[in-house]
This record gives structure tokens, sequence and C-alpha cells, in this order.
């Protein structure tokens, strides 16, 4: 599993601030429509009215940004891949099946979802505002009204909410089909979206590629050309120096003390490296593979490798803890460990993680 | 932890922020003072002097007429004056939608409480402001015949018997000398006892008023020391016995209409939105939450039922029917519903009226005795943009009452008056009384008569609550609202559209039918 960083503070900040709205607005506004009672009529108008114009101010922010940013463009509906995404929701879903699309920041919505979005943000939306304005403007203006202006208004405006209501229940919904039931709704607090490391993957090349994109529209000659040439010459020593810093870190970490090692859910050891070998020859225990974490340990130590096992099989990261390593001769050595779980089909396979000798 | 500072930085503050602001701003209210300076109360030029004195009210009266000619002596001119008052004349001019001009009085407009004055004067005129008003006779143009005592009595000793004339019991001397401006006691000994007994005609002007705390009428409440204690002519502003006020069983326009706005501002509240209703409805439709908040009035008469005996003799029932109402059966009157703390009715209206007179055709069950008009269309497109149709509170009396079935109109009945006389309280013979009655009003009656429903409207607009009673947005923004019977317009908060509500609801429950279903389905193919 990966996180992905998706969503912008703002985005954030609108999303939530307009979720609260929005559920304020249907408190309010199906309480002034006579569905319930539950803070009197009067102090329903007040804070509907107050929501209402709240939430026009907001949406003057979004509207912003999404021209400012482009992303407006990720909202136009399409027919690309639309199908593969309905066979998704009433059959792959069902079997295990990856997303037909990926989400990343520079484009989030799978076309169904385009397509909705499309509807809500520029169709139902604006009714729902325009509608209120003129329920508003018509009902503080009762000397001049045509008088019956307001009954069609009042119906446009009942019938806009319950469709915002019904997509509020299936959005909700459809939150829990992420990665894991709450991916999408962490990702929609701090920004970062649980995938499968496909999905990952497909996501930071994604933006890479938009980058490039970006930095290939985003340069031209004297001409006003777009200088390709340079670009792609430009892209090329990037990629070199990418591969260099690559080839020097590889080189850099076998020269380096750290030892690797990998433990099985039931605790033995799979794979270690020869500084593992080397930092753990001294002890009972040379020959790791297929052996239990806790034979080189007396009493008192197994409990802080047990507490470190414990924990990073619930899914955690564990860095820095010190442990010790009895050798042969009856001494004692301590390193430092740093340890997170390994997956395999969604599931805590075990931990991995490396091993720094203080000597 | 940095990832959960941002968190809160970006999401949970701000929207603390917000959804404060939103849930506690209030743009609706008017911070400005608003204007008062309006709410002033009526000064008399003088006080009245004191009478006790003059030298020529110390003598022994024999008669109401004498008294009244020793009034006119000082007052020369009031004699003239209050000879153009309606509650001389019981007749007045006004001027129909129509412009017809028409006169309209308690000899021509019968009514569905006693039905008519006519043949019935010696016991009516018991509240006619005028001596010796025993039958149609009676001489509208000698001044000594007018009861200035009747109005003017400030020891509250005066009282009046048959034909109008002073009760044995009172001292004229002693009254005659003890004379001041109205007092709410002098106005409602016959405005709330009219109908026959107290607060049995309007509803909202009845004898708990000479002395009641706020909870009945904000404005004549008198009981604790901060109380307005306002007399009736505080607001029914009187020059030269000109008194102001309608009263739409009797009138068809607004000419002499006077209100709340005389005092109060158009926009007395510190919402804008509640000022704003002052152009749809009526100050009295709020602020009169209910009426006979202190003794029942009658809210239904069946003469048909009358004449029944109980072993050859007339007899009287009361059936209690809640709490708050009774029914009541007489021989002579039939059965009547009295009820207290009543919810007004609602109807639009424009301040004119049609009146139903006893020479008009009946061409309609229940007959109506006084149609209020005003509709929606004329709130939003108004014919006379100076008074617009609001909505108005108002007491609906039913009646079921005697006609002349050929004839189709209301017959005077001739009720008061010795066996013999054809009186129907005394004879009981419906026939004898039709045809006395109508003989006398010199109107013809077929022979065949019948009973039909009948309906007249009293606007409300005394018992005026404190405003803490006043009603909520919820009395009429609602399912139970007060005004469902005023349809034709969108009211929030009460009028839905059934398609919409419907369409809805289907729409919600398939939403979540198929959040359900795919929810079931995906738990389902995991375990496999």
């Amino acid at each position: 599993m990966k996180k992905v960083y998706i969503y912008r503070r703002f985005e954030r900040f609108w999303h939530w601030t307009q979720t609260l709205l929005i559920l304020t607005l249907a408190l309010t506004g199906f309480e002034i429509h006579g569905t319930y009672h539950l803070m009197g009529f009067e102090k329903a108008v007040l804070v509907h009215d107050n929501a209402a114009f709240t939430y026009m101010g907001l949406l003057i922010l979004i509207f912003f940004w999404l021209f400012i940013t482009g992303e407006w463009r990720m909202y136009m509906p399409t027919k690309k891949h639309i199908f593969d995404q309905i066979e998704y929701y009433i059959h792959g879903i069902f079997h295990n099946a990856e997303h037909p699309t990926k989400k990343t920041m520079y484009h989030k919505f799978n076309p169904l979802q385009q397509g909705t979005y499309f509807a809500l943000d520029f169709i139902i939306l604006p009714v729902m505002v325009v509608s209120g304005a003129f329920y508003i403007f018509f009902g503080d203006s009762l000397k001049y009204h045509n008088g019956y202006a307001i009954e069609p208004i009042a119906y446009i405006h009942v019938a806009g909410a319950f469709l915002l209501l019904g997509f509020v229940i299936a959005h909700v919904y459809l939150t829990t089909t992420g990665y894991k039931p709450l991916s999408a709704i962490k990702a929609m607090v701090t920004g970062w979206e649980e995938m499968s490391d496909e999905e990952a993957e497909v996501a930071v090349r994604e933006n890479i590629r938009m980058l490039m994109h970006f930095s290939q529209r985003k340069i031209m000659n004297a001409e006003n050309v777009e200088d390709d040439d340079m670009f792609e010459e430009s892209l090329s020593r990037e990629i070199d120096n990418s591969k260099a810093m690559m080839i020097d870190f590889q080189r850099k970490l076998k020269e380096s003390n750290v030892g690797y090692f990998k433990i099985d859910k039931e605790g033995k050891y799979v794979e270690v490296n020869d500084i593992w070998r080397k930092l753990y020859a001294n002890t009972e225990t040379p020959e790791p593979i297929g052996k239990d974490y806790r034979l080189n340990r007396k009493a008192e130590d197994r409990k802080t490798v047990e507490k470190v096992f414990d924990q990073v099989m619930k899914g955690k990261t564990i860095t820095g803890s010190i442990v010790a390593r009895y050798n042969t001769d009856g001494t004692k050595s301590y390193h430092t460990i740093s340890a997170s779980p390994y997956y395999e089909n969604n599931k805590v396979a075990g931990m991995e993680g490396y091993i720094i000798d203080r000597g | 932890m940095k990832r959960l500072i941002q968190v809160i930085l970006v999401i949970v503050i701000p929207e603390i922020i917000i959804f404060t602001l939103i849930g506690t701003i209030n743009p609706d209210k008017i911070i400005m003072p608003f204007d008062n300076s309006k709410i002033q109360r009526v000064q008399h030029d003088s006080l009245p002097a004191d009478h006790k004195t003059f030298a020529s009210l110390q003598k022994d009266f024999k008669s109401g007429q004498e008294v009244t000619a020793a009034c006119l002596k000082c007052h020369t001119n009031r004699g003239k004056e209050f000879m153009h008052n309606e509650h001389w004349k019981w007749l007045k001019t006004d001027t129909t939608v129509n412009g017809n001009v028409v006169v309209l009085g308690k000899e021509n407009v019968p009514n569905n409480f006693c039905i008519g004055i006519n043949s019935n004067e010696h016991h009516c005129s018991e509240c006619h402001a005028g001596y010796g008003y025993g039958n149609k006779n009676f001489d509208f143009h000698d001044q000594n015949n007018i009861d200035c005592l009747v109005c003017h009595d400030n020891t509250k000793t005066y009282k009046k018997g048959e034909d109008g004339e002073p009760a044995s019991s009172v001292n004229l001397s002693y009254v005659a000398q003890h004379v001041g401006y109205p007092t709410r006691e002098n106005c409602l000994e016959c405005h709330g006892k009219g109908g026959g007994g107290n607060n049995v005609k309007h509803g909202d002007l009845e004898m708990a008023q000479v002395s009641c705390t706020r909870d009945v009428d904000v404005h004549m409440a008198n009981k604790k020391k901060d109380d307005l204690n306002m007399e009736c002519t505080a607001c029914h502003k009187t020059h030269n016995h000109h008194i102001s006020g309608d009263l739409y069983t009797l009138s068809t326009s607004n000419n002499n209409s006077m209100g709340c706005t005389q005092c109060h501002t158009e926009a007395p509240h510190k919402s804008k939105l509640l000022n704003q209703h002052f152009q749809q409805v009526a100050c009295q439709t709020c602020h009169i939450p209910t009426y006979a908040k202190v003794n029942p009035t009658k809210v239904d008469w069946d003469w048909s039922t009358a004449g029944q005996f109980d072993h050859g003799e007339p007899y009287r029932e009361i059936d209690s029917l809640s709490p708050d109402s009774f029914s009541k059966y007489s021989t002579g009157h039939g059965t009547a519903i009295m009820a207290k703390h009543l919810t007004p009715d609602y109807v639009w209206f424009n301040g004119n009226a049609k009146i139903h007179m006893f020479t008009d055709k009946i061409t309609e069950s229940p007959m109506v005795f006084n149609k209020l008009i005003g509709s929606y269309e004329d709130n939003i497109n108004p014919k006379d943009i100076n008074h617009p149709s609001k909505i108005y509170p108002v007491k609906i009396m039913h009646g079921k009452q005697i006609y002349d079935y050929n004839y189709k109109t209301l017959i005077q009945p001739h009720t008061v008056g010795p066996k013999g006389s054809g009186a129907y309280w005394s004879d009981f013979d419906w026939n004898a009384s039709a045809r006395t009655g109508m003989a006398y009003l010199g109107l013809p009656y077929s022979g065949k008569y019948a009973f039909v429903k009948t309906e007249s409207y009293w606007l409300l607009n005394h018992m005026v609550s404190p405003k803490e009673d006043a009603l909520k947005c919820e009395s009429c923004h609602s399912h139970h609202s007060r005004l469902a019977k005023l349809t034709g317009f969108y009211l929030p908060g009460r009028d839905k559209n059934s398609a919409i509500e419907i369409g809805g609801v289907l729409f919600l429950i398939l939403v979540i039918l198929g959040v359900g279903g795919h929810t079931t389905l995906r738990i389902l193919s995991k375990k496999q």
C-alpha cells in the first residue's frame, strides 16, 4: 500500500465547508418546507439564509479556483471509459477487479463522477442558487412581486433539494469503494489517499507526465514556437542525472553498515542481507533464515522486540528503537531498528526493516 | 502530528468560525432604534368642568328629557351635532364599491342574532342614545330626546330601561351632576352586551375589559401600575360627536376607518422580514391570536329549533359541549352555541363590504350578511392602492333563521311583545310573528316560511395580546396553518406540490435501496 497526495489544502477546505453548508441548508430547508419541527421556522429561515449567502461566497471562490487552475476541465463529461466504469460498479467491484480509472491530483474523477459533478456544479447548484436568490428577492419584496412567481420557484428549489440529498447519500456510499472503506474519506481530510502499489505507481507516473507536459508547453523559442529540442535535451540530461543519483545511492547503501531483514507474520526470518549477517556473526544465530526472531535474546529484551513486532504487525512503522543482541562470549551489542509492515493481498504479511549497529 | 495540526488549521478551525457566524449573525435584525415618535396618547383639551355646583343641575329631574334640556342650555350646538351621529340615527350613509350611495341601519339591515329591530324597538332601544324610541314613530328631530347620560355618566349608576327611558332606579340629578368624558363602562354597556348578553355579539368586546390584565387586552389593561389603561376614545377619536371607526356589519366602505397606525408606525418590528408582512397581513392577524378570552361569545344561533315545549311549557336547557363551550336551548330562541378561547378565522379584506338588506334576495346558502371584499389578487394588484387586501382575523357567526320561502327574502319576525300580539317570544307562532313583523316593516310576506343558514363576519380588532403571545411563524407557515382556508397563493411551509413530494421521496428511496443492495452484494461477494 502507498499513500499519494491528491487533495490540496483549499480543495479540502472547500469540500468540507461545502459539506457542512449543504447539510445545514438541507436541515433548515426541509424544516422551512414543513417536513419536521426542529429549531422553529424563524430560526430555520435565518440560518438557511445565512448559510445560503455563505455558500454563494464559497462558490465564487471555488469557481475562481477552478478557472485559475484550469481544473474545470476535470468536470467536462466524457464518454471515454464510461462503460468500463459502469461495468466496474455493476460487476467488477464484486470480483475484486481493479478500478478501471486511476485517481491522480490532475485527474481526480472517473467518467461517472465527471458526469455527475458536471451536472451538480454546473446545473443543479446554479439552479439552486438562482432559484434561492429569486425566492429571497420575491419573498423580501412582497409589495412588488407578481404574486405567483414564488410558487414555481419554490417547487424548483424543493426538487433540487431532493436531488442534492440523493446525491449526498450516494456520494457518501461511494466513498467506501476506495482502496479501503475509509481511504477516500481519510484522503479528503489529510489530502493523502491510500492506494495499491499499482495505482500509486500510475498516479506518480501521471504526476511526472503532467509536469513534463507542462514543462514542454511552457518553453518556446524566439519565433514563438514550442522549443521541443530544448525540452528533450533538458529532459534527457535530467534523466541521466537521476540515473546517476540512483546508482550513487545504491552504491552508498552497499558500502554502508545498514543491515536489512524481512520477517514473516509467524516471526520467522525470510531474508537478510550480508551486513545483517556480519552484525549477527558473533551470535548464536549467524544463519537466521527460517528461525524465530526471538532466538538470540534474553528474557528481558524479548519484550522490546516483541513489542516492535506486534506494533508493526498492526500496521505501524517503528523508527529508531534500540534492541540488544547477545554474542557467544556473553557480551551484549546494541543496534537501532527501523521496521515497517509489508503487504500481500492487502494484508500485513510480515515486517521488514533496517538495523544500524551502535557498537 | 504536523498533519493533524494542518487538518485542524485547514478544516476544523475555519468550519467552527464559519458555522458559529452562520448560527448567530442576524442580518434581519434592525439595529438602529426604530421610530416610536408616533406613539402618543390622546390628550384632552381640558378636564371636564365639575358639574356638581352648576345651578341649572340643582333640581329634581323627573325625566331624561329634562336633563337633556338642561345640558343643551349651555352646550348649545351639541344637540344638533349629535343628531348626525349613528348612535342617534341608527342609520348611516355609505358608498358601495360600485360607487352607489346606500343608507344602512338597524331598520333595513337584518342580522343573525335577534334578526332586526322592527316592531321590537320597545326592547332594542335600551341601547339607543335617546329617550322614547318605542316604535317607528319616534321623533328623531326633537333634540330633547337625546340621551346624553348614557355616554357621559361618570357615576356608573345610570341604567336604561324599556323604550330607552332611564331605569326607575336612577337618580337623574346625581348622574347629571357627575358627567364627564365617556369611559369604557359607558361604551361597553351597549357594545359589550350587543346581541342580548355580555360578549354575545363581537367576541372581542365585553365587560371583562372594564378591568383586565395585559393578557386579555394590552391596550385596555388597568390591573397593574404600568398598564396602558386606554379608554375606548383613545383610539376611537371623536370630534364634535363624530366618532371614528367602522363596523363592517353596517359599513360598505372604509371612509371612517381607524386603526393601529394611528399610534404605531408601519414598521414597528425589529425584524425587517416581519415588517415586510405589513404589506399582506393586518396587525390584528398576529396580535389577536385568540378571542373571547374571558367570557364566551355566541358562535351559532339556530332559530329553527325554537318552539319546542316541555309538558306544554316553554323551557330552557344548557348542555356542556367542551370545557370551553356549551349549547343553550330555549323555546323562544332555539339553539345557540357559546364558546370562549376561540381561534379566529381569516379572510382577505380591503375595507369594503357588501351588506345584505331585508329587500335583497337570498341566492345562496349559507347566506352571508356582510361579504368582506378582498382577495390575494387584490393584494398584489389592488384596485385601491391605499387599501390593498390584507389578511384579517374574523369571528364568523353562524345562524339559521326564518325567511320567506316564496319571495326568497329574509323575514323580520316580531319577537318582543305581549301575548296575542304575534310576538314570537310570547306566542311561539312563526307565521303570526312573520306576518306582524313584515307588515310593520312594510314588506310583503307570502305566508310560507322556512329556515336558511346564514353567516356574518365580525372583524376582530380588540383584545390585542401582549407581544409575547403574538402568533409565531409556524402558526401560518406550517401544515397546521391557520391560513389553511386561504388558498390560491403559495405560502412557504404550508404549500407543497404533491408530484414533487412523491417524486422526491421515491427518488430518495431508490437511492437508499440502490446503496443497500450494492452494499449487500459487495459483502456477499467478499465472503465467497
